[in-house]
């Protein structure tokens, strides 16, 4: 699959990007690419589910809908795109460009709008 | 706070020259620019401090001087915070 390549080659190509998950809401990936030295045992679907919990949260303050979300923890930064309906999870070390990850996700959206598209019709 | 720092990149900004300025974190985040250099800028101005201090012999904060034809970029970095500014090249 090409998109499935093309995120083999960001990985690759991105310094500290450990993996980049595409899901729906609900969890469910749809297409998933990771470091080979890294491992996805200790990330679960509420990564997804929670995301979504939190841009519905964050919707209601008044500031128009939420389009990402950056966590950083000690080791690693994880970055939540809604692309509604599919999420794009970044997660990578902690030292990572965050604004460049923020670039390359915000260049998804047209990407992968052929496949949001498919599941807004099919619901 | 927040107008200082709003005011000081409208000073440089105005300046005779200055096509653009932009300020960012280490992380690559846009902390605020003006003119023709975008926030989008912003990842590759910190990733190249970061390169170039990798380089540096003492690890010191280096300043990054960029010539292209027509436009001179200069990149400092101070307290984690890096300040890029794009200006219009003398033709002399």
């Amino acid at each position: 699959m090409e998109i499935q390549k093309e995120f083999d080659s960001i990985i690759s190509k991105t310094q500290g990007l450990q993996a980049i998950i595409v899901s729906d809401k609900d969890g469910v990936i749809l297409i998933q690419s990771t470091n080979p030295a890294f491992t996805l045992d200790s990330i679960d679907s509420s990564l997804a589910t929670s995301f979504a919990v939190a841009c519905d949260q964050i919707g209601k303050i008044g500031l128009s809908k939420n389009k990402s979300i950056t966590t950083f923890y000690k080791y690693h930064q994880i970055i939540q795109f809604n692309y509604h309906p599919l999420i794009i999870t970044f997660i990578a070390d902690k030292n990572s460009n965050t604004g460049y990850l923020l670039n390359i996700g915000a260049e998804f959206e047209n990407q992968l709008s052929t496949i949001a598209n498919s599941i807004i019709n099919s619901e | 706070m927040e107008n200082q720092f709003e005011n000081t990149i409208q000073k440089y900004s105005s300046m005779e020259d200055v096509k653009g300025i932009l300020v960012t974190d280490n992380n690559g985040l846009c902390l605020g620019c003006k003119g023709t250099i975008n926030s989008n800028k912003a990842a590759y101005v910190s990733s190249l401090v970061n390169r170039a201090q990798s380089i540096s012999l003492d690890n010191s904060k280096p300043t990054i001087s960029i010539e292209t034809d027509n436009t001179n970029f200069l990149i400092s970095s101070e307290n984690e915070i890096m300040v890029a500014l794009a200006k219009q090249k003398m033709n002399n």
